[in-house]
């Protein structure tokens, strides 16, 4: 450390000059940030990942849908000219747009009727929207009585749905907007609720963006305070907070260079690195402030980096530890945010060290004296905080047992919520309730189909081989059982063409609305169809060659949990009820929602033990005992454990953003057990136990506890996002690190003295002189 | 009917180009020319043959289907029968179209597994011809006027001076119904038969470029090319028609094109 203090008190116009130009490098490169809110794309090419965008690319279709919900007003229905008419522009302007495969909806579709002829297969809706009121109720009937437009025309006849599909290749995201636009005119009296996963996701994205207009400048303002709070003067307030600002431009401007997208995971890095790089700058300070009776500058400068530096730098190293332990994980948005995290607290350490200093020599006028308005973090200041925290050591020390006692049993009451613990992977969740795409899509849930769409793909083993009955017949038995589970809304399949084509070639008798008995028929009833209407009809439902089909689901619910019910019982019906040498598989887009949810479940795991290892690793070292690693770690494994049992208990489900939170708190967390430990140890050397104790809890307590208020001040920040997780995120992180800090300051000494820790009377140690 | 590239429906591709006026003659002419000069080329008054169908998927297994047609054009109007002959599950099937003055085609369709001869509205169709890469849409006759055309450059295509000829849909609508937003075609300039066309999506992506080879000349007038190949670059499968024993301006019973002869067919 103080070879670099040299350095920077030599040479401080180079260091300012490179961080100046590299920030405006990085800078530069915001304007090539994207969004990317498609929580499936972080879905590594796993088997499964990877079977989906096979079937993607054979059927054209996930079943994503952009789902326009008409719905008349009270005491009406759909069916009178002036709604009719309204679906049908918002249908055909939709249609007529490059980049829309297919639209659906009640005045466009076709339906197959049987003549005296054979069949045909006509609009349902002709070019004329009916006049007359025979007509009317003539059109209302075709649509009532025929099974394919169940889900698509409410029963009740109130609502209809234009179910718009987009091709994989196009700008989803823009040309759901355009649709949206489209029907938005048409809004009035009937009520228009727009929905589907791409429109989630691109309203998601604008909900982030706008966001973060006003949570960046909210966190600067907290990070304002908290610093004017700490220091009262104009450079201690300008000083950390120019720093946390290069560190967040240099992690947002180094993911543009790289190309990643802000995603719904790397949307919090601004806040987060802000949050936790702040506390570096307070500590240097901080320091400074209380030298700031030496003579020259860069004496002063160089005083204070050998000082406090080490303790920065350990503090630093385990936060970029904590953040790097993400990159075990196979979502490529964690990896991603936990190595850019780690670089942006890399970033903002390089600062905290280099350019503080820098700036200090670099700026003409002296700090203005902070004689008279002691630091809070001097040991001779005898303020309320420091009085009540040195009144809590000499507590500790004479109730240790019975602090151990009650610290046990609120762990043990949050750790009993932690099989409560759920995983959700849906964005669709994260809106807040009143938000108007969530209530569109419980809308679009209650009148039509359902939003969320599984495949089931059914594989023969020759070409063709879909056309036996036998198969149709199981996949016929499989649909019905479909339908009956809980949740589902419709379910489609070539199975209803077949079944239509049969009925309608029998005098439309309904008996016959079944799967034939022969190959024969159900070939010749294909080819009839196939030259009697379009055959791009099939494309969504067999593949080209006949050998593989797609059954479609649709389920009301987006809710994991019950995506992954319908899953497993679909698998135990295909069990035992499929011909042997057929293969069934479950996917869909719906499907990806609990693979992420397992993603999750494995990140959790291995994040939380390569944290914990790592910073095991580092304190052990520091100490040089691995019982002081140990024990580090005992505030944080409990502020963990709380922090998963109130998500169980207060049914916080595990996500992409708070299964994060671990690695993180890890992290940041330990640097007060670290910096309690080794001041206890170094203040142990010339007193007694409880001298020493009163001490460590008066002096570097309140420096915990300064440092704790300011990362939960950032992270509370997050709290007034209008996403939910985020919300989660904030306050959660919040806990964890008071929790943390309080631990280190309870918990820790009382195990620390009732296990008579020999550390306690260790005389060497890296970071003996931090406080 | 007009006077149109024919790739007609029911794969009985009559890509009938005459000889050409200006032997091998190139003049300076506007991509539209070309194209007109295509068009022109004379058609026979009717043929018959057996058609392939091979459809070669990615991983290079093939299915095939085989069909027998029978055509016939009187005043510029064409009637047609066509027999499936394999797959077994469609055997016996057979199909006639007739081509109407006025308004869409008469179309029949006779089912063994129900006896009986139907009648087809022939519906607006953008969907693939029976699991081919050949839409419906590549099989009708294409209206010069809805497209507008561009002579790109002139270049040797397999040993031919061909002429490179853009087409691009003259509206929104024709972009939409076809699903094309280009095509680039290789005509040589000694004939004007086509001889490659690639096919873009709606999205500007190459789609599909078709082949067509082994031109043949019947009665020293009318080249018909016997094998077509049509590969969809973004799927990786084939389909390619192949004419067996093609014979032109024969002699075909009327009897043939009524639906009454559909049901003898079996």
């Amino acid at each position: 450390m103080y070879k670099l203090a040299r350095i920077v008190s030599r040479y401080p116009h180079v260091i300012v000059a490179c961080i100046v130009i590299l920030t405006i490098f990085f800078a530069f490169q915001f304007r090539y940030i994207k969004m990317e809110t498609d929580v499936t794309k972080q879905i590594p090419p796993i088997p499964e990942k990877k079977y989906l965008d096979k079937i993607k690319d054979i059927f054209g279709t996930t079943g994503e849908y952009v789902i326009i919900g008409i719905v008349a007003p009270p005491g009406k229905d759909i069916f009178n000219q002036a709604t009719l008419k309204k679906i049908r522009t918002i249908s055909r302007e939709a249609d007529s747009l490059t980049g829309v495969d297919d639209v659906i909806s009640p005045t466009e579709m076709d339906y197959i009727k049987g003549t005296e002829w054979g069949i045909e297969v006509n609009p349902v809706l002709g070019d004329r929207i009916p006049q007359s009121y025979q007509e009317m109720q003539q059109y209302k009937k075709r649509i009532m009585d025929n099974k394919i437009f169940e889900g698509i025309v409410s029963k009740d006849g109130r609502a209809a749905s234009i179910m718009v599909s987009l091709n994989e290749k196009a700008d989803k995201a823009a040309l759901a907007k355009k649709i949206e636009k489209i029907a938005r005119e048409e809004e009035g009296p009937e009520k228009i609720y727009i929905g589907g996963k791409t429109v989630v996701d691109s309203s998601l994205g604008e909900l982030m963006m706008r966001d973060l207009t006003y949570l960046i400048p909210l966190i600067l303002l907290v990070i304002v305070i908290i610093l004017y709070l700490n220091f009262r003067t104009f450079m201690g307030v300008l000083l950390p907070l120019t720093t946390v600002a290069i560190s967040t431009v240099w992690a947002i401007g180094g993911m543009s260079l790289l190309k990643i997208p802000l995603s719904i995971v790397t949307f919090i890095l601004p806040i987060l690195l802000m949050a936790v790089g702040t506390a570096y700058g307070i500590h240097i300070l901080n320091r400074y402030y209380e030298l700031s009776d030496r003579k020259s500058k860069a004496k002063m400068v160089e005083a204070t980096l050998t000082k406090v530096g080490n303790a920065v730098l350990v503090a630093g190293l385990t936060t970029i530890a904590g953040f790097s332990s993400l990159a075990v994980s196979e979502m490529k948005g964690l990896r991603t945010f936990g190595l850019l995290s780690a670089f942006g607290i890399g970033a903002a350490l390089c600062f905290s060290l280099l350019f503080i200093p820098s700036l200090i020599m670099f700026l003409p006028a002296r700090l203005p004296d902070k004689k008279k308005k002691k630091s809070h973090l001097s040991p001779d200041d005898i303020g309320y905080l420091s009085s009540f925290l040195g009144k809590l050591g000499e507590g500790i020390y004479r109730k240790k047992i019975a602090v151990l006692f009650i610290a046990g049993a609120i762990t043990l009451f949050f750790v009993a919520g932690i099989p409560l613990l759920s995983t959700e992977s849906n964005p669709l969740l994260f809106f807040p309730s009143n938000n108007p795409y969530r209530v569109a899509e419980d809308v679009l849930n209650r009148y039509f189909m359902g939003t969320t769409p599984l495949q089931v793909i059914i594989k023969t083993p020759h070409p063709d081989g879909i056309k036996e009955p036998r198969v149709l017949k199981a996949m016929d038995g499989l649909e019905n059982y479909v339908k009956s589970l809980p949740y589902v809304g419709g379910v489609t399949s070539i199975n209803n063409f077949v079944k239509s084509i049969n009925k309608a070639l029998h005098q439309d008798k309904e008996n016959f609305y079944v799967i034939p008995n022969t190959r024969q028929e159900v070939a010749q009833y294909l080819l009839l169809y196939s030259m009697s209407a379009d055959p791009k009809d099939f494309e969504k439902f067999v593949n080209n060659d006949f050998q593989m089909a797609n059954i479609m689901i649709f389920l009301k619910s987006g809710h994991t949990a019950k995506i992954k019910k319908v899953i497993s019982d679909i698998n135990s019906y295909v069990k035992k009820n499929f011909p042997s040498e057929v293969e069934v598989k479950v996917t869909g887009e719906g499907f990806l929602f609990p693979i992420i949810n397992t993603l999750l479940v494995n990140t959790f795991i291995r994040s939380i033990i390569l944290s914990l290892v790592l910073v095991f690793v580092i304190s052990a070292v520091i100490f040089r005992s691995l019982k002081a690693g140990l024990f580090s770690l005992i505030p944080i494994s409990i502020a963990i454990l709380i922090n998963f049992g109130v998500m169980g208990w207060f049914k916080i489900p595990l996500n992409i953003g708070t299964v994060a939170i671990a690695a993180i708190a890890v992290g940041i967390g330990i640097d007060y057990a670290v910096h309690f430990v080794s001041r206890l140890q170094a203040e142990s050397a010339n007193q007694s136990v409880l001298q020493a104790l009163v001490t460590t809890t008066r002096t570097t307590g309140k420096a915990i506890f300064y440092n704790a208020v300011t990362v939960s001040a950032g992270f509370l920040v997050l709290m007034a996002s209008s996403i939910k997780w985020y919300q989660f995120m904030g306050g959660l992180m919040s806990l964890v690190m008071v929790i943390s800090a309080t631990g280190a300051l309870t918990i820790l000494p009382a195990t620390m003295i009732i296990t008579r820790s020999r550390l306690m009377e260790r005389k060497d140690s890296y970071v003996r002189d931090k406080y | 009917m007009r006077k149109s590239l024919k790739i007609l429906i029911a794969g009985v591709v009559v890509g009938v180009f005459s000889l050409s006026f200006f032997a091998g003659a190139s003049f300076s002419l506007t991509g539209r020319e070309i194209m007109e000069k295509m068009d022109a080329n004379p058609e026979p008054e009717g043929s018959e043959g057996k058609l392939v169908m091979r459809l070669i998927s990615k991983t290079g297994s093939v299915r095939e289907r085989t069909l027998q047609s029978y055509s016939k054009i009187k005043n510029d109007l064409e009637k047609r029968y066509v027999k499936f002959i394999k797959p077994a599950d469609v055997a016996g099937t057979s199909f006639l179209t007739l081509e109407q003055p006025e308004g869409s085609d008469l179309q029949y369709l006779y089912l063994p597994v129900l006896h009986k001869v139907m009648r087809i509205e022939a519906g607006k169709k953008k969907g693939s011809f029976m699991g081919s890469d050949f839409s419906y849409k590549d099989m009708e006759s294409i209206n010069i006027d809805e497209w507008k055309y561009k002579l790109l450059k002139e270049e040797k295509y397999e040993g031919m001076l061909c002429y490179v000829v853009e087409s691009t849909p003259a509206t929104e609508k024709v972009k939409k119904e076809t699903g094309y937003s280009k095509k680039i075609s290789w005509i040589d300039s000694k004939n004007f038969l086509v001889h490659k066309v690639e096919f873009y999506d709606e999205l500007g992506n190459l789609l599909k470029i078709l082949t067509l080879k082994e031109y043949k000349l019947f009665s020293g007038k009318y080249w018909i090319a016997q094998k077509m190949v049509m590969k969809n670059v973004q799927t990786g499968h084939t389909t390619e028609l192949i004419f067996e024993g093609m014979k032109v301006n024969v002699k075909i019973p009327s009897l043939y094109f009524t639906p009454r002869y559909l049901m003898r067919g079996e």
